[in-house]
């Protein structure tokens, strides 16, 4: 895994590039510890922070053909790499390493932006061609390694995380309202949001292109996300058979590395059959990594112990405290770039932090089998509601009894008053958007931290419109879609996932998000069950390889404290949401409502304040800190700036000309 | 009585959600729709209106939309006090 950044301005000065690169780079050196290089001409600057996997010691980058016409700069890994190499091979393509960069590289220069729909892998990177003056730039389908990116006054620079923009002389951040009030109301991000205004995500899926002429950038999708699946299985036992084949084949791919692999277990089923497939797959004991928590609303330790022993892995945890999750708030933000809504990204900043210390650099989790397998409520909630106004009440309460049973208010006293808010969602208001209107609604209130926070919903439902095949999804579908192109690229994967894992240079790898798996899952998924048992198939196909206790465990979601760890250790930084004097240099804030709910927040017992007002006052706390960082360059910014890349500078090829 | 009742009600409402009624949110708005009453918020609603005004609401009039909005909510608890 790795770092990657540059820039493209054909009219800068040329002297200055050696310290802009190195600058950009040392900012994100976490994601790449191990060594640096870059590659400078007169038009271009392309550099790689990298943590070595694959092919220690002959892939190291900035990396380039035999004839040094192209370069590149990778983050990632190409799972496939061997099989697309075989195939290279026959074509007569010749190899001078083992690794998958030159395998990356080889495809792209043999069937260019075509070899995208070949990869299974978890990428972002960038080719220059030498010859074109030309770069592309390129993310994977489901968006699990960053890409950012700034087209400015006929500059374009990028970068695996938008801190690196802070080594470059000419840009500031500066905040984009408009994007802010979407990414509040629908908790993250869209695939092309930052939070700013002249950044951009390359959305997963897509490639760009920039050229000479003027600057410009060219972008393009190279998959859709429509659920169509070649797979077909008549019979649930051999869809259980499959289910247990795929899965394996998938780990199996992603145990590809010159180092150990480790796996995060969580104590739920996901986390759990990847454990235990790897230790089928490697016949050695696993070495498994938990977050254990001391408030046992959120702890599953029990359940990993169980697992512990069931799969007998060595295993390492930490336990999160209250007062854990408030003193790392501050540095795990500053690695998740974007506003947050909840604090559980903090204690996976910290386990991967003990991953590194134990030595190991791979993980792998069970990110996406919620999405792919329809474990999340919102999927059984999507179909209570698409029914609802065709059964009796009885089934409604059988059903309404099967959501959410983790929260304190679904609990089946509060039943009669939650048949009355389902009954006010049970028919489409938001056009398309149904089965995460009730979600998207609540987020409504986050909006209000913002003085205009009017079309909260106007970029989801460009999106929408962008995509053709959208509208013939079938409700779940929708939801399923929704999650891909929201919570999971825009928090999942990003703050909780990859943000946190390569703060501490360690690079997280998710079987579940394999393209094969999609394929299938779109096939079986509501064929052989109802969906209110979920993820029925995983559970039917691991159930004699598992605990039983682990297989009949309700989805138990990952979580963290939020307000009031906060409110019960009052950290020096609180002090950003009480002075007016530093609210109001975010003067896009509506200050009145912002005094009042902090007000309510701080006045209430914890057990008074919902979801949705943890989630804005999260959400406040992040924008406060975020705005320190990366608007004032205070801080952490500062410190990180300062970082030494010299000492791990590996490889640099200067082919500036004319320097004065 | 009933004047005093919806300013109570008015006040709980405006206190727990944060916001005043007046700027484009109406006696008749339908507070679902516009994203201020969330389920955790509704429970505490209606919990707060049964105990406070020694009111019981059935299944029924859960379903039929009564407790949307602020008139609506005042009308039925109104109602149901009249009635005992």
């Amino acid at each position: 895994m790795c770092g990657i950044a540059g820039f493209y301005k054909p009219f800068k000065r040329i002297e200055d590039y050696p310290r802009t690169i190195k600058t950009m780079l040392s900012l994100i050196q976490h994601r790449g510890p191990d060594e640096a290089g870059y590659y400078l001409d007169n038009y271009c600057g392309i550099g790689t922070a990298r943590l070595s996997i694959i092919d220690i010691q002959n892939a190291t980058q900035p990396f380039s053909d035999p004839g040094k016409r192209y370069w590149i700069c990778y983050n990632g890994e190409l799972y496939n790499y061997k099989e697309l190499k075989n195939d290279l091979q026959n074509k007569g393509v010749i190899f001078y390493t083992n690794s998958d960069t030159e395998v990356l590289l080889q495809a792209w220069i043999y069937w260019r932006e075509g070899c995208l729909k070949k990869f299974n892998g978890a990428f972002a990177f960038a080719i220059y061609d030498t010859q074109e003056t030309t770069l592309f730039l390129a993310r994977d389908r489901y968006g699990k390694r960053p890409l950012f990116y700034s087209e400015n006054n006929g500059e374009f620079i990028f970068a695996s995380e938008m801190k690196a923009f802070l080594g470059y002389d000419s840009f500031s951040f500066e905040w984009d309202p408009q994007q802010l009030t979407s990414i509040l109301a629908l908790w993250t991000p869209l695939p092309n949001q930052s939070g700013f205004k002249n950044i951009k995500q390359l959305p997963m899926g897509e490639y760009l292109v920039v050229s000479k002429k003027g600057v410009s950038a060219t972008r393009a999708s190279y998959t859709e996300l429509n659920f169509n699946t070649t797979s077909f299985v008549q019979t649930q036992a051999d869809a259980v058979k499959q289910t247990r084949a795929l899965l394996s084949e998938s780990v199996k791919l992603r145990l590809r590395s010159d180092v150990e692999v480790g796996v995060y277990l969580s104590g739920g089923l996901d986390s759990a059959i990847i454990t235990q497939l790897t230790s089928e797959i490697l016949n050695q004991q696993v070495h498994t990594f938990s977050v254990e928590f001391e408030n046992k609303e959120f702890d599953e330790s029990c359940d990993q112990q169980l697992l512990v022993q069931h799969l007998r892995t060595k295993h390492s945890s930490i336990k999160i405290t209250d007062r854990d999750i408030v003193e790392n708030f501050p540095k795990a933000i500053f690695h998740a770039e974007v506003p947050v809504f909840r604090t559980a990204f903090v204690p996976m900043f910290l386990l991967s932090q003990k991953v590194r210390n134990e030595g190991i650099k791979v993980i792998l989790s069970g990110e996406g089998a919620d999405e792919t397998f329809l474990g999340y409520d919102i999927f059984k909630e999507t179909l209570l509601r698409i029914s609802w106004n065709n059964i009796s009440d009885q089934e409604r309460k059988n059903k309404l009894e099967k959501l959410y049973p983790y929260l304190n208010h679904f609990s089946t006293t509060s039943q009669s008053y939650l048949m009355g808010l389902y009954q006010q969602f049970s028919i489409e208001k938001l056009p398309g958007l149904f089965s995460h209107e009730i979600r998207f609604q609540n987020g409504y209130f986050s909006t209000r931290l913002l003085e205009n926070h009017t079309h909260p919903f106007k970029e989801i439902y460009r999106l929408i419109e962008e995509e053709s095949y959208y509208t013939e999804l079938s409700p779940v579908q929708k939801a399923q879609w929704m999650e891909f192109k929201t919570l999971l690229p825009g928090y999942l994967l990003s703050t909780q996932g990859d943000r946190m894992s390569l703060a501490h240079g360690v690079e997280n790898r998710c079987p579940f998000l394999d393209p094969s798996i999609i394929n299938f899952s779109s096939h079986v998924n509501l064929k052989f069950d109802d969906g209110f048992n979920e993820k029925y198939l995983l559970k039917e196909a691991f159930q004699a390889r598992l605990p039983k206790q682990i297989i009949k465990k309700s989805k138990f979601p990952y979580r963290a404290p939020d307000s009031s760890a906060f409110i019960n250790y009052r950290p020096d930084y609180l002090d950003l949401l009480f002075s007016d004097t530093e609210l109001k240099k975010l003067e896009f804030l509506d200050l009145n409502f912002i005094k009042q709910f902090v007000q309510k927040i701080f006045s209430s017992p914890s057990d008074q304040i919902s979801t949705k007002e943890n989630q804005t006052f999260i959400f406040l706390l992040s924008l406060a800190l975020l705005n320190d960082y990366f608007l004032k360059k205070e801080g952490l910014a500062v410190s990180m700036n300062s970082r030494d890349i010299e000492s791990i500078l590996v490889k640099v090829i200067d082919m500036r000309t004319n320097i004065t | 009585m009933v004047h005093c009742m919806k300013e109570q009600i008015q006040q709980f409402i405006e206190e727990k959600f944060l916001f005043k009624f007046g700027d484009g949110i109406t006696e008749e708005s339908n507070l679902f729709q516009l994203g201020i009453i969330d389920s955790f918020g509704y429970i505490q609603l209606i919990s707060y209106l049964e105990k406070e005004f020694n009111v019981k609401f059935t299944e029924e009039e859960f379903m039929s939309n009564i407790l949307v909005s602020l008139s609506n909510i005042v009308d039925c608890v109104s109602q149901k006090q009249s009635k005992h």
